[in-house]
C-alpha cells in the first residue's frame, strides 16, 4: 500500500470507573473499583475496571476481587452496570461516526477509525483527534486518549502512551523513530512466552528489534512470527479498519456466582443469554450464521460447540433450540458449572436477508421479537418477559 | 448357510446396500448387512431404521440359511479379493470367506437381532417406470430442505392424482416443481412426504427401464424391482400449500441462453459474500447486467444479452440457488419471470408447455 492511511485508536480513560464518578460526584478521587461484591474479601468474581486512584493499589481489571480487596479495603467497590455502560458506549460510537463511517469498535470502550478520507471536511488526524476529545468531555463528561498513526498498531500504542485524556500522533515516515526506546512489551501480539524469549535475546526495545535482520527473527520465532516482528517493529502493519459490518461475532457469557451442578439451572442462564444475544443482534440488524455454545467447568476446563445453519438468525426461536442442543452435546454431567456463554458469528446485515416462500411461518418469530423490542425500549425492559423466566424477574 | 458367488455379483450387491448403512449407530446389528441365502440366491439387505434397501443375486446355495456381518469389513474384503468365485459359509454368528487361497472369518451378529422392515402390502400397488420416477426425483428432491427447524420441508412431496403425479420439495428459499400426466392403474389419490434420501436410492438402485411395483401403508412406502426393493419410512403432514406461493401475476418475462446465464453467475459468485451468495441481477431492455460488491473482498461486473422488454428491474438472488435451479433444466434457453425486486421468481425451460417450474425468492438489496 503506497498511499499513507490516517487511523485513529480512541480509548476511554478508565471508562466503567469514570462512568460511575460522573454519576456519583461523591466517589471523585476515591479508589473506585467495578466488579462482583468483594464480600469482605471472600468474594469470587473478578475486577471488571480500575479508575486511576485504585490502579496505585495494584488493581487491575481481571484481577480475583478478593485480591483487589486485600490490596485496598477501603476502596469504594460498585457492581457494573453493563447496560448503563453499554448506553454511553452507543452514545460515544456516535460521536465517532461523526467522523467516518469506518469505525471498529474493539470492545465497549476502545475504536479504531479510518479517517484517511474525512481530511477534507475535518482536518488532518491531529485535528480530528482533537475534536473527538472534546466533544466526548461536553457530551459525556468523560476523557478519552487518542493515538493517531498510520496504521492500526502504532495508533493504538499512542493512544497509551499519554494517558490519561492523552494525544500522540506519530507522523508517517517517523514511525521506526517512534518505536526504537519503546519497551518490547508493547509488541503486538507477543505474550509471557514470546516475551521471554524476546528478553533472553537480548530485545528489550523495539530498537533492539529493529537492529536485527529478518533472518535471525524468522531463526528465533520461525517464519510467521519472525517475520511479522520484523514489520510490525518498523510500524509496517497492513490491518485494515473494519468497520461494525465485519464484526465477526457477538455473544454473552456469564461466570456464576458459585460452581452449579444443576443442569436445569444452567440451561436457565442460557435460555436468557439467548434472548439477550438475539436482541443485541436485532439492535444491530445483524443475524448470525455459526451458534456457539461455551462451557466452562469447575477446575477451568472449558469447551465450545458449534454450528453452521443455513440460514442467518437473529430471534431467540432461531437461536435457543440449537444453543441448547450444543450445550447438552458439550456438558458432561457430574461436573460442576462455572460459566456458560453463547455467541453468533458469521454476521450478516439483516437488511440482506433471504426472502421466505412461506413468510408467515418464517417471518412470525421475527415480527414478534421485533414488536417485543418496541415495547421494551418505550415501557422499560421488565415490560414483556418469557413465562419461563417470569418468576424471576 | 453355505454358498458361492462370483466376486463382481458380490460386489456390486454391497455396493448397493451399503450406501443405507448409518456410518455411526448406538444399535450395532444396524452396522451390519444381512445375508440369506435361499434356493438360487442370496438376498442382501441393509437399513437404518428409516430406509431399508435389499437386493437379491444369483449364487449356488449349498445350505440355505442367515447371517449378518459387518458391512464395512465386508465391503472392503470383497473389494481386496481376486476375481474368482467366493465362498461364503455362516457357522452361527460367524462366516468364513474363502477365495482362491485368501481365507477370511468375520464375526456377525445373530440374524434375529437384524431389525425387521416394515410391512408393506403390495396387494394394494400400483407400477410406475423407474425412468419417469426417476426423472421426477433428479429434477425436484435437490431443492429440499436440510434444517431442523422445519422437519416436513425435509421430505418431498409425493402428490398421487387420477390424471397426474407431481413431485415439489422446497427449503423455503427455492422451490422445485415437476408434474407428469401419468395415470397408473391402480394408484391412490394421496399426499406422500417422502425422505430424499430414499428417493436417491430409488434414483441409484435401479435401471431405467424397470417397471416399479410401488406400495404404500400407514407410515411407509415401498418400491420393488424383481430383484431390488426400497422401503421407507414416510414423514408426517401436512405439507405447507405449496400452489398457494407459486406466483400468477409475474409481469415481466425474461427469455435468456441458460448456458450464458449460468456461467455468468457462476463467475460473479466467486465474489459473492460465502455468507449470503448474493448477486445482483439488473434486467434492463436487451439485457441483464450482474453486478457483486462484497465489503472486505472485492466487486464483479457482467453483462448478457437477453430477450426482455419490460421495465427495469433490480433484484437480488442467492447465486447458489439460481445455478441449482438451473441443472436441470433441459432447454438451449430458460425463461424467468419477476413482479418486482421483494417477490419470488420463477424459472422454467423456455420450450413449450413445461411441467418443470422452479420458484427462487430473492435477496433483499438494501443494506
Amino acid at each position: 500500500m503506497n498511499v499513507s492511511r490516517t487511523i485513529l485508536h480512541v480509548d476511554m480513560d478508565a471508562f466503567y470507573a469514570a462512568i460511575e464518578v460522573r454519576e456519583n460526584p461523591d466517589l471523585a478521587g476515591r479508589p473506585v473499583v467495578v466488579g462482583s461484591d468483594p464480600k469482605g474479601g471472600r468474594g469470587r468474581g473478578v475486577v471488571a475496571a480500575a479508575g486511576y486512584e485504585a490502579r496505585q493499589y495494584g488493581i487491575r481489571s481481571a484481577m480475583p476481587i478478593s485480591e483487589a480487596y486485600r490490596r485496598c479495603p477501603h476502596a469504594a467497590f460498585v457492581r457494573p452496570r453493563g447496560i448503563l455502560y453499554a448506553e454511553v458506549s452507543g452514545r460515544i460510537l456516535e460521536i465517532l461516526h461523526r467522523y467516518t463511517d469506518v469505525v471498529e469498535p474493539l470492545s465497549i470502550d476502545e475504536a479504531f477509525l479510518d479517517v484517511t478520507a474525512s481530511a477534507a471536511l475535518f482536518g488532518d488526524g491531529r485535528a480530528i483527534a482533537r475534536s473527538i476529545k472534546s466533544e466526548i468531555r461536553r457530551e459525556e463528561s468523560l476523557s478519552a486518549s487518542v493515538g493517531v498513526a498510520p496504521v492500526k498498531f502504532l495508533a493504538k500504542i499512542a493512544s497509551d502512551l499519554e494517558k490519561p485524556d492523552g494525544l500522540v500522533v506519530v507522523d508517517p515516515g517517523s514511525e521506526v523513530e517512534f518505536l526504537a526506546p519503546l519497551a518490547i512489551g508493547r509488541l503486538w501480539g507477543a505474550g509471557p512466552k514470546t516475551l521471554e524469549r524476546l528478553y533472553a535475546v537480548g530485545i528489550r526495545t523495539f530498537g533492539d528489534m529493529q537492529a536485527r535482520d529478518r533472518e535471525q527473527l524468522v531463526r528465533l520465532f520461525g517464519e510467521a512470527a519472525g517475520a511479522r516482528f520484523h514489520r510490525l517493529c518498523r510500524g509496517e502493519d497492513e490491518r485494515a479498519v473494519r468497520s461494525e459490518r465485519a464484526r465477526k461475532s457477538l455473544g454473552k457469557e456469564i461466570t456464576f456466582d458459585a460452581d452449579v451442578m444443576d443442569r436445569r439451572a444452567v440451561e436457565r442462564t442460557l435460555f436468557r443469554l439467548c434472548e439477550q444475544v438475539a436482541a443485541a443482534l436485532r439492535r444491530r440488524d445483524l443475524a448470525g450464521m455459526t451458534v456457539m455454545v461455551k462451557l466452562r467447568w469447575e477446575g477451568f476446563e472449558t469447551v465450545t460447540r458449534q454450528v453452521t445453519l443455513p440460514r442467518p438468525v437473529n430471534t431467540f426461536e432461531g437461536i435457543w433450540p440449537v444453543a441448547v442442543r450444543l450445550l447438552r452435546d458439550a456438558d458432561r454431567k457430574g461436573r460442576r458449572v462455572r460459566l456458560v456463554g453463547v455467541s453468533l458469528s458469521g454476521l450478516v446485515s439483516e437488511g440482506r436477508g433471504q426472502l421466505s416462500l412461506f413468510e408467515a411461518a418464517d417471518g412470525g418469530d421475527r415480527q414478534v421479537a421485533r414488536a417485543v423490542d418496541a415495547l421494551k425500549k418505550r415501557f422499560g425492559r421488565g415490560a414483556v418477559t418469557r413465562a419461563e423466566l417470569l418468576d424471576e424477574e | 448357510m453355505k454358498l458361492s458367488i462370483t466376486r463382481e455379483k458380490l460386489q456390486k450387491g454391497l455396493g448397493a446396500v451399503s450406501a443405507t448403512i448409518p456410518a455411526r449407530t448406538t444399535l450395532p446389528v444396524l452396522s451390519n448387512i444381512l445375508l440369506r441365502a435361499d434356493g438360487d440366491s442370496v438376498q442382501l439387505c441393509g437399513t437404518d431404521l428409516d430406509i431399508s434397501v435389499q437386493v437379491t443375486i444369483d449364487a449356488e446355495v449349498e445350505t440355505a440359511g442367515a447371517v449378518t456381518v459387518p458391512a464395512k469389513k465386508f465391503s472392503e474384503i470383497t473389494r481386496e479379493l481376486e476375481d474368482a468365485p467366493v465362498h461364503l459359509t455362516a457357522d452361527q454368528d460367524q462366516i468364513r470367506i474363502e477365495c482362491g487361497r485368501s481365507k477370511f472369518k468375520l464375526y456377525g451378529l445373530p440374524e434375529g437381532e437384524f431389525p425387521t422392515f416394515p410391512e408393506v402390502d403390495f396387494s394394494e400397488s400400483w407400477k410406475m417406470s423407474a425412468e419417469a420416477l426417476q426423472e421426477l426425483i433428479s429434477h425436484t428432491s435437490f431443492a429440499a430442505s436440510t434444517e431442523e427447524s422445519r422437519p416436513i420441508l425435509n421430505g418431498v412431496l409425493w402428490q398421487l392424482r387420477p390424471e397426474s403425479t407431481t413431485m415439489v420439495a422446497t427449503n423455503g428459499h427455492r422451490l422445485a416443481l415437476m408434474t407428469k400426466d401419468l395415470h397408473e392403474a391402480g394408484a391412490p389419490e394421496a399426499d406422500l412426504i417422502v425422505p430424499p434420501k430414499a428417493l436417491g436410492q430409488v434414483e441409484r438402485l435401479f435401471d431405467g427401464e424397470e417397471q416399479l411395483e410401488i406400495a404404500r401403508s400407514a407410515n411407509h412406502l415401498a418400491f420393488r424391482s424383481e430383484r431390488r426393493a426400497v422401503f421407507t419410512r414416510l414423514i408426517e403432514g401436512p405439507y405447507p400449500n405449496f400452489d398457494q406461493v407459486i406466483p400468477k401475476d409475474n409481469d415481466k418475462q425474461v427469455v435468456a441462453n441458460r448456458a450464458g446465464l449460468e456461467s455468468a453467475i457462476r463467475r460473479m459468485a466467486v465474489v459473492a459474500s460465502d455468507q449470503t451468495h448474493r448477486v445482483r441481477l439488473l434486467f434492463e431492455p436487451g439485457a441483464v447486467k450482474f453486478r457483486v460488491q462484497t465489503p472486505d473482498l472485492g466487486e464483479a461486473e457482467d453483462e448478457l444479452a437477453v430477450d426482455y422488454d419490460g421495465e427495469s428491474l433490480e433484484i437480488g438472488f442467492n447465486a447458489n440457488y439460481l445455478l441449482e435451479v438451473m441443472r436441470y433444466m433441459s432447454d438451449d434457453d430458460v425463461k424467468l419471470s419477476f413482479k418486482a425486486p421483494e417477490r419470488a421468481a420463477t424459472l422454467e425451460p423456455a420450450e413449450g408447455d413445461s411441467d418443470y417450474l422452479c420458484l427462487v425468492m430473492p435477496l433483499r438489496l438494501l443494506d
